[in-house]
């Protein structure tokens, strides 16, 4: 059986994955973060020399009505019967994130802060007992691995001879005046994931920023540590999905929209960006191959730029990224793609691979 | 691509003339923490993201099942509009919009073509016709009628420069040759590039991983369908898309019966057709959309004539229309229209291989027979006695399921055929099963839509014969 780690809300790519898994005669069980959160009832214990560890699970999640009559349908993990994991997404916000923890607010300056993490890190601390528990079955994207550093990267695909932008963290303005001087406009980025504020009616999302020489100068002295990069000229941005050393790229008309010419997030809904298959220069392709696979990333969504001058410039791999949005434009199937790959993986094999095909093939 | 913005400050007010600048709120102390990229956040307003339904599904264990209106409309039982839309040549009218739309389309690059090939994308697909020839724009969803000529220029000179192209019709036709470029260019239908090698045509196989997609399920007075045992059927067949017909005049308790009956279910989109009631009101049925989301629409037919409105559903996006045509049983089926076509990825690849309606459809008629689709004469048993699963698995159940358009008289001469989700069960004469479907009133030989109903009434000499 295959498990998949997931969240319970948004997830119509995982969904469909599990679909593919059902056609090609595979089994599948989902838990998502919120099981750990709340959904499903667990119990741990030390028993003599072993851990044991029980999850009950509803039929689904509470609320679902018609709820099944209680106790019959709860469902025990088969915690043995798993033959390999899939990490998908685990818990995109936890209760305790959102939720009023106080039935009156705190007197402690910053004690409701205090208390969201500390549950914060109790929850990660009891998904990685969970994630340990599930050590030596082949996993696709190990959550442990799921963020190699940005600059490490860079590093690494430089030296397997990927084109990569000029790249500085800096807290000094001279500094950053000598980089942008050297490379013309540079971009701003996090140097983690991008967030996105609510406030006063608006949202404030940290797309890719563009700097030049004078926003420079506007800037203090010394700032908190911030990523920088070379702004490319961009013919097209690509997002590479990567799954068995295979590319599946797509190309993102995004330059000649303004609202999305610097980053395509910023989406335009009217008229949106053109996106469609792209083929990767054989040298771009076997190096992302090899770079992944040297990161011992089984998948992972890249970001490169095409450039007018014809480059490909890398800028970075996120290795539990989405996929449907690049299947679903080019009509890739990478949802069966994973699934066929996740039932090598448990060790099945996609069965019915000769089933008869249904009004399909 | 010549980059005007860099003398403009770039984005250094991340939130050019919108409100507040998210870094302002900051203390002292924050800005001093904040990286450089908070100084640039771009802001806008809250609350504009596309309108979402979510429900709940013990099959994948999901609370925010993503729920969505099927790719193509299940049944056809509503006549046209008046007018028809798209009925043009030569992509005149498709100029005209430009025309309107050009303040605020963004800039193209009308960059000298030089040594560069013009090339669609690859979500811009040309199909011929017999007299003119259309690109489905998959991703936009719109149509653009084009010449036959430019379809010739798309794809047996695919790749040419323009020199080239010129050259070839001899310089008599340079001139119509830039319009269409710049046609083209002005729809953001194609772009200019120099290596065309790396951008690949459209995968265009279809195979989903449903066994059964859509379903009809027909329901009238004298109807007495068990919904939760023809429900786990669906489920079990992964099927995604049901349209529920209720022929008779319905009470709220009619639609709630089924609607409850999917909760938790796999079901991904409801559409209901049902006979005017008068508790079928507006906010009852807005109420119904509320609270079973996989609603993706309702039509309340056989209405009162100044009931007729149409609206969406704010925040859920529910389609919810009132029509005072009156549809009574499976015969109102099979209306072929301009309204009726559907152009997206999904449609046109599977319409290529497959009948665009009854491709891994199933229906259970009012009396509980299996059929293809209600209309259709032959029952594969009666759902109280015969599974689906069983049903399906009769040798001429997916029989029909291969009749392409390529295989159907006249639609196979219609440069509309993979965005036209025809009918098998009413045919006009002449090819058998392979006849065009009988309402369908488009003429690709004269690239006409001929007058809905009047032509055929009047037993107008101008039928569709080619």
């Amino acid at each position: 059986m295959i498990l998949i780690l997931s969240q319970a809300h948004l997830e119509a790519s995982t969904e469909e994955v599990m679909d593919w898994i059902e056609r090609l005669g595979g089994r599948c069980l989902r838990l998502n973060g919120e099981d750990f959160d709340g959904d499903a009832a667990l119990a741990w214990s030390v028993d003599g020399g072993e851990v044991r560890l029980r999850i009950g699970m509803g039929g689904g999640p509470p609320g679902a009505a018609p709820e099944p009559a209680a106790g019959a349908a709860t469902l025990a993990l088969p915690l043995a019967e798993v033959r390999a994991v899939w990490f998908r997404r685990w818990l995109g916000e936890r209760r305790h994130e959102s939720a009023e923890l106080f039935a009156s607010p705190p007197d402690a300056q910053g004690l409701d802060h205090r208390l969201r993490r500390h549950l914060t890190l109790e929850s990660r601390k009891l998904a990685d007992f969970f994630f340990a528990r599930l050590a030596g079955r082949p996993w696709l994207s190990h959550p442990w691995r799921a963020s190699p550093a940005k600059l490490e990267v860079l590093a690494h695909a430089a030296r397997l001879g990927l084109a990569v932008p000029a790249t500085l963290v800096t807290t000094e303005r001279d500094e950053l005046r000598r980089f942008c001087v050297a490379h013309g406009t540079v971009v701003t980025k996090p140097i983690g994931e991008v967030e996105l504020f609510l406030h006063g009616g608006r949202r404030h999302f940290m797309y890719t920023a563009a700097l030049d020489l004078a926003a420079v100068e506007r800037l203090p002295e010394r700032f908190a540590p911030s990523l920088f990069q070379e702004r490319l000229e961009k013919s097209y941005e690509l997002r590479v999905f990567c799954l068995d050393g295979e590319c599946h790229a797509m190309a993102i008309f995004s330059q000649r929209d303004q609202q999305t010419r610097i980053d395509f997030r910023n989406y335009n809904r009217q008229r949106p960006n053109r996106n469609v298959p792209y083929r990767l220069r054989p040298s771009t392709a076997s190096a992302l191959a090899r770079l992944l696979r040297e990161l011992e990333l089984e998948t992972g969504s890249i970001d490169l730029i095409r450039t007018p001058d014809r480059r490909e410039v890398f800028l970075e791999v996120n290795p539990v990224g989405q996929f449907g949005m690049v299947s679903k434009p080019c009509n890739f199937g990478l949802e069966r793609k994973l699934a066929e790959h996740l039932l090598r993986l448990a060790g099945s094999g996609p069965a019915g691979a000769g089933e008869a095909a249904h009004g399909g093939r | 691509m010549a980059d005007g913005d860099g003398g403009r400050g770039v984005d250094a007010n991340g939130s050019r003339g919108a409100g507040e600048r998210f870094f302002d709120l900051l203390s002292a102390d924050g800005q001093r923490l904040a990286p450089v990229a908070y100084r640039f956040l771009h802001s806008q307003p809250a609350g504009e993201g596309g309108p979402a339904r979510l429900a709940t599904s013990r099959h994948y264990r999901a609370r925010g099942y993503v729920c969505f209106a099927f790719h193509k409309p299940i049944s056809k039982c509503l006549a046209g509009p008046e007018a028809s839309p798209g009925d043009d040549t030569g992509g005149e009218e498709a100029e005209r919009r430009a025309g309107e739309e050009k303040a605020a389309a963004p800039a193209i690059s009308p960059r000298a073509p030089g040594a560069a090939a013009f090339a669609l994308f690859a979500c811009c697909v040309p199909v011929r016709g017999a007299r003119r020839s259309v690109i489905c724009d998959l991703q936009r969803q719109s149509l653009h009628f084009i010449p036959n000529g430019l379809y010739e220029i798309l794809t047996e000179h695919r790749g040419k420069t323009t020199a080239a192209v010129k050259e070839h019709y001899a310089h008599e036709a340079d001139e119509e040759i830039d319009e269409y470029f710049d046609f083209l260019l002005r729809e953001e239908l194609g772009f200019w590039c120099d290596d065309p090698e790396s951008f690949p045509d459209l995968d265009l196989s279809w195979d989903p991983p449903e066994r059964i997609t859509n379903a009809i399920l027909d329901v009238d007075a004298g109807s007495a369908h068990d919904y939760p045992a023809i429900l786990r059927q669906l489920d079990d067949l992964g099927c995604k898309a049901l349209e529920a017909r209720f022929f008779h005049a319905c009470r709220l308790g009619d639609l709630t019966a089924l609607l409850a009956a999917a909760e938790g279910g796999r079901l991904r989109s409801i559409e209901l057709l049902a006979g005017w009631g008068e508790e079928l009101v507006p906010p009852a049925l807005e109420g119904l959309a509320a609270a079973y989301q996989r609603l993706s629409g309702i039509v309340v037919h056989s209405a009162p004539p100044w009931r007729q409105h149409r609206w969406t559903v704010e925040r859920l996006g529910t389609a919810m229309e009132y029509v005072t045509e009156r549809i009574d049983s499976p015969r109102c089926c099979g209306k072929i229209h301009p309204g009726q076509l559907v152009v997206n990825l999904e449609t046109f690849a599977e319409a290529r291989q497959f009948n665009s309606c009854l491709n891994r459809k199933v229906a259970i008629d009012a009396r509980g027979e299996i059929r293809n689709c209600p209309s259709l004469p032959r029952s594969f048993g009666n759902v109280r006695e015969v599974s689906l699963h069983s049903a399906l698995a009769h040798r001429d159940f997916p029989a029909l399921w291969a009749i392409n358009k390529d295989q159907i008289a006249v639609c196979k001469d219609c440069e509309l055929r993979y965005v036209c989700t025809d009918c098998r069960a009413y045919l006009s004469e002449g090819a058998g099963l392979y006849s065009k479907p009988a309402t369908c009133t488009y003429d690709p030989y004269t690239a006409t839509w001929n007058p809905p109903a009047a032509a055929a009434a009047a037993g107008s000499a101008k039928g569709d014969t080619p």
